[in-house]
């Protein structure tokens, strides 16, 4: 049994992820709430996944990714926004997979369950923004991505490639680890710009 | 809402920006303009002409400041503007040709009238440098500019008698002004701008929320009404209701969508052309996962016809029979054209056996085909489907 936690502000989409979770057999909803400090205070701490808004009252964004990351949830984004910074970022603060709001319910049951099993969850969309991002990412790698972005699934990935599954899952990881260590830098500066760092003096 | 206002922020600096630029035009123009006129000023003036080196050299700077300032009216030189290395050049130039003008003067006659023969070029360097780099610069080289006169003097042994002291003052107060009325017309510029931008934001502000009242009203408030309406009581049975609501639901969804996304789709293209079709299917009930992060520059119109064309036979095709009610679409550019993929994961076929129904051989090559492209078929029992388009960009 996976536990899934939901932190979303707008009411009929966080119903709507409910009702996903509910409706799998294998999924048990830990909780729901509109904020991280919502979640926080009123359990949902133990949720082995949490789905995770990107515009919400209080904590939001990449310090709300990193911020859950560090408490040991596996972060899966469901946010309105396609612009690839905030996919990007989001990958690079952690989260282990993005989903856009539209999409439908097996993609994030699936999705769910890919990143409960220590795996990273990458949809087309998020396959094409890693290939554009400036990350040094190796050859094989850059297939796979390509592959991921034209809507094959890992099992066809694998076959086409002539790799395990397990080889492909294992590249998705790494390409998600080095999107993290490879934008720190920005992130830093992202921090700065957000007011989310205080500022040094010199800097004015 | 918070993004699209954030980019008028950021052009709203861009508008100040550009106005100064402009007012760093002018500057350029005027010490390109003086020049000429105190040269023949002093040409005038003088007893001994000066040397045609001197003259050849002042030429040389007049070109390089003219093909400087025909290079910012085009909008080029952005990057050496800003850097430092072009500064130090353009004051060691300033003050260079003062002091080897103040060489060819005899000795004793820097002080009198008319001699000042590159001093003009020193007032359009400071107008020039305070409008782009702000009235710090320019008063440090107000400064520079007392002590470079005084060297001037002193390297031509000038007497300071009263009307020498009169010249010096006067030359100074020259450069003064030239940066005390750049400093304040920069300012002016600034002030203009924001208020103008200000104005502009907050009437295109109003106009946005009107639209979007208007826009919501429309759908998402006569949605709502109608699913009030269903779910009351009635006669049909709740699974059917259901099915209704969340019908229209999504149909106003995606009209909603339809609309916040009007501006990309007004400047139409293959991934406009492409996102209006994956919005028209999600109203059957289709979902579309459309990537279209890759691609640079637009085919012509006759080819991004016949790809949309070609994607909605496919996609058509995935929703009537793969049986699994989503697909994905990624269109990229390749170094001779563009490629369009549509795959689905749903009960595939197999493409030897069964052809008829599928309309890869028929409609999808036939339109591919016309502009010079290819359309392939993959497509295993269990494994789904997938179709490729390539075509010359």
């Amino acid at each position: 049994m996976i536990t899934v936690a939901v932190v979303e502000d707008h009411p009929v989409f966080r119903n709507g992820l409910v009702h996903v979770i509910e409706a799998a057999p294998d999924l048990r909803l830990a909780g729901a709430s509109r904020s991280v400090e919502e979640l926080e205070a009123r359990g949902g701490a133990d949720a082995q996944v949490v789905l995770l808004d990107l515009h919400l009252p209080g904590l939001g964004g990449v310090p709300a990714v990193a911020h859950l990351c560090a408490r040991g949830h596996a972060v899966l984004v469901v946010s309105a926004s396609e612009a690839p910074a905030d996919v990007v970022e989001a990958i690079g603060a952690g989260a282990r997979g993005y989903l856009t709001k539209q999409t439908d319910e097996a993609e994030i049951v699936g999705a769910i369950r890919a990143v409960a099993q220590g795996r990273t969850y990458v949809s087309a969309t998020l396959a094409s923004y890693l290939l554009q991002t400036p990350i040094h990412i190796t050859q094989r790698e850059r297939e796979i991505l390509e592959l991921v972005a034209g809507g094959e699934t890992d099992q066809d990935i694998a076959e086409q490639l002539q790799l395990s599954v397990r080889t492909v899952h294992s590249h998705l990881d790494r390409i998600r680890n080095k999107t993290g260590s490879r934008r720190r830098a920005d992130l830093t500066r992202f921090a700065l710009q957000r007011g989310i760092v205080p500022r040094s003096p010199k800097e004015g | 809402m918070s993004a699209p206002r954030a980019g008028a922020e950021a052009s709203a600096d861009e508008l100040v920006r550009r106005t100064l630029s402009w007012f760093a035009v002018a500057a350029l123009a005027y010490r390109l303009a003086i020049t000429p006129i105190l040269v023949a000023g002093a040409l005038g003036n003088l007893d001994t002409d000066p040397p045609w080196s001197l003259l050849v050299a002042m030429g040389l700077v007049l070109t390089a400041d003219l093909v400087l300032l025909v290079g910012v009216l085009l909008g080029r030189f952005g990057r050496l503007l800003r850097s430092n290395a072009f500064f130090a050049v353009d004051l060691a130039v300033a003050a260079g040709l003062n002091l080897w003008a103040t060489s060819t003067l005899p000795h004793g006659t820097f002080l009198l009238t008319g001699r000042d023969i590159a001093w003009g070029y020193g007032m359009g360097v400071i107008s020039f440098w305070t409008a782009l780099r702000g009235p710090r610069t320019g008063a440090a080289l107000l400064a520079g500019g007392v002590a470079l006169h005084l060297l001037m003097a002193e390297q031509n042994g000038a007497v300071y008698d009263f009307d020498g002291w009169m010249t010096s003052v006067a030359r100074v107060a020259w450069l003064a002004l030239a940066f005390g009325l750049a400093w304040v017309l920069v300012a002016l510029a600034r002030q203009g701008s924001h208020a103008a931008v200000a104005e502009g934001l907050r009437a295109g502000r109003e106009a946005e929320r009107a639209r979007l009242l208007r826009e919501t009203h429309d759908t998402v408030l006569q949605t709502l009404e109608a699913i009030a309406l269903r779910s009351g009581g009635g006669d049909a049975p709740a699974a059917e209701r259901l099915r209704e609501i969340r019908a229209t639901a999504q149909q106003q969804a995606a009209a909603l969508r339809a609309v916040l996304r009007e501006d990309t789709a007004r400047q139409g293209g293959l991934a406009a052309g492409l996102r209006a079709l994956t919005e028209e299917l999600l109203r059957r009930g289709f979902h579309t996962e459309l990537v279209t992060g890759e691609l640079d520059g637009e085919p012509p119109s006759a080819v991004t016809a016949a790809l949309v064309g070609a994607t909605r036979e496919a996609l058509t095709n995935a929703a009537k029979h793969a049986g699994t009610g989503r697909a994905v679409v990624r269109a990229v550019s390749r170094p001779d054209g563009v490629e369009v993929t549509v795959r689905d994961h749903g009960r595939g076929f197999d493409p030897g056996a069964e052809r008829a129904g599928f309309g890869v051989d028929g409609s999808i090559a036939t339109r591919m085909r016309e502009v010079g492209g290819r359309a392939e078929l993959w497509s295993a029992p269990g494994r789904g489907t997938r179709v490729t388009l390539w075509a010359p960009a």
